[in-house]
C-alpha cells in the first residue's frame, strides 16, 4: 500500500481535514475560544502540527479569526480543527451572546462613548 | 507543578463575550484605515480559501483543476469593558467574494458601509448587498477624505438611492474618535431596530 506523503504547508485544507469540507455548527469569526485554563503538553505533542498550533495559541483566549491569523491557517480549516478540539473537550467556546441582545448593545454603546 | 506563569485572570473563563461590527465598502474607501484608527492592536490579516465556483460544486474533484483564490481580510479589536471585546472586520472589496461576506456578516451587531463621494460607484455593490442580501442593521458613512465634505448628504442619499430608514453620516475615519462615533451610530441603529416593535407579517 502506497504511503501518503506527510503533511506539508501546501497541502490543501481538505486533506488536512481528512476529507471533510464543512462542519456541523459553524463557528463565527469573532467567537471566543480557549483551552479553558487547562493545557496538556502530552496531548499537544500527539496532535497534528496545525491542531497543535491552534491548541497552543488558544491558551490565551482569542477569536476564531485571531487563531486563523496567528496559526497561519485558512479560516475554513481553522474552524474544522477547532470543532474537533471542542468535541474532545480540549477547547471551550466562551459565552456567545446574540448580536441583537439589548444588554450587549447597551454595553457597546457605553464603551464606544468613552472612545468618542 | 507550577501553573503557567503569573496568570491571575481566572475571570477569563466563562464570562468573556465578543461582538462584531463589519466595515464594508468598495476598494480604496478606507476600510482598513478605519479599523486601524480605532483598533488597539495593529490590523490583523486572515485568509480564507475560495474556489471560483464554490456555490455550484459539492465535491472537490482532484481531476478538475479549479482555481483556488486566497481572500484576505483585515480585522482589529477594541476592548469595550473588562468582559466584552468588539471585533471590527473589513470586508474584502471584490464583489466576487460574496460568500465571504455572508460569513463575515453572520452574527454581526451591524455594518458600517463607507463611501467615497468621488467614487460612489465603488460602494454600490456593498450598498446593494446590505439592502438586498443581508439581514443586519447597517448605516452608510461618507468618508471625509482630508476632512472635507464635498457633497451634501442629501445628494449622496439620492445618488445611492438609500432607503430613508438607513442612517447616513459623514466622518473623517482617520480619527479614532470619529470612528468611535460612526460605530456608535451603528450600535444605536441596531438598538432602534431591536426596540422598534415590528408586527410580524408586515412587508
Amino acid at each position: 500500500m502506497a504511503r501518503r506523503p506527510g503533511l506539508h504547508w501546501k497541502v490543501r485544507p481538505y486533506m488536512t481535514a481528512r476529507g471533510r469540507t464543512s462542519s456541523r455548527s459553524p463557528l463565527l469569526m469573532h467567537t471566543l475560544v480557549s483551552t479553558g485554563n487547562r493545557y496538556d503538553p502530552v496531548l499537544a505533542a500527539s496532535m497534528t502540527p496545525a491542531s497543535r498550533s491552534l491548541y497552543e495559541q488558544a491558551r490565551r483566549m482569542c477569536s476564531v479569526a485571531e487563531l486563523s491569523a496567528a496559526c497561519n491557517l485558512p479560516l475554513g480549516l481553522t474552524r474544522l480543527l477547532i470543532n474537533d478540539l471542542l468535541k474532545i473537550g480540549q477547547l471551550v467556546v466562551h459565552d456567545a451572546r446574540p448580536s441583537q441582545d439589548l444588554a450587549l448593545l447597551e454595553r457597546l454603546r457605553a464603551g464606544l462613548l468613552r472612545l468618542t | 507543578m507550577p501553573a503557567s506563569s503569573d496568570s491571575r485572570d481566572s475571570h477569563l473563563t466563562g464570562q468573556m463575550t465578543s461582538a462584531k461590527i463589519v466595515i464594508a465598502g468598495g476598494f480604496g474607501v478606507g476600510k482598513t484605515t478605519a479599523v486601524e484608527a480605532i483598533s488597539e492592536i495593529p490590523a490583523i490579516r486572515t485568509e480564507s480559501w475560495m474556489t471560483a465556483a464554490a456555490a455550484q460544486i459539492d465535491r472537490l474533484d482532484p481531476g478538475i483543476d479549479k482555481v483556488t483564490t486566497t481572500v484576505a481580510m483585515d480585522f482589529g479589536r477594541v476592548t469595550i469593558d473588562d468582559s466584552l471585546v468588539l471585533y471590527l472586520f473589513g470586508t474584502p472589496g471584490q464583489p466576487r467574494f460574496w460568500p465571504m461576506w455572508d460569513d463575515l456578516v453572520r452574527g454581526a451587531v451591524g455594518a458600517l458601509v463607507l463611501v467615497d463621494t468621488n467614487h460612489l460607484e465603488n460602494s454600490f455593490a456593498a450598498v446593494n448587498y446590505f439592502e438586498n442580501d443581508a439581514d443586519v442593521p447597517w448605516i452608510v458613512c461618507v468618508n471625509l477624505f482630508h476632512g472635507i465634505q464635498t457633497h451634501e448628504l442629501s445628494e449622496v442619499r439620492e445618488a445611492l438611492t438609500l432607503p430613508p430608514h438607513v442612517p447616513l453620516i459623514a466622518a473623517d475615519i482617520r480619527e479614532p474618535r470619529n470612528v468611535a462615533h460612526a460605530l456608535l451610530a451603528v450600535v444605536n441603529h441596531a438598538t432602534e431596530r431591536v426596540t422598534a416593535v415590528v408586527p410580524s407579517g408586515v412587508g
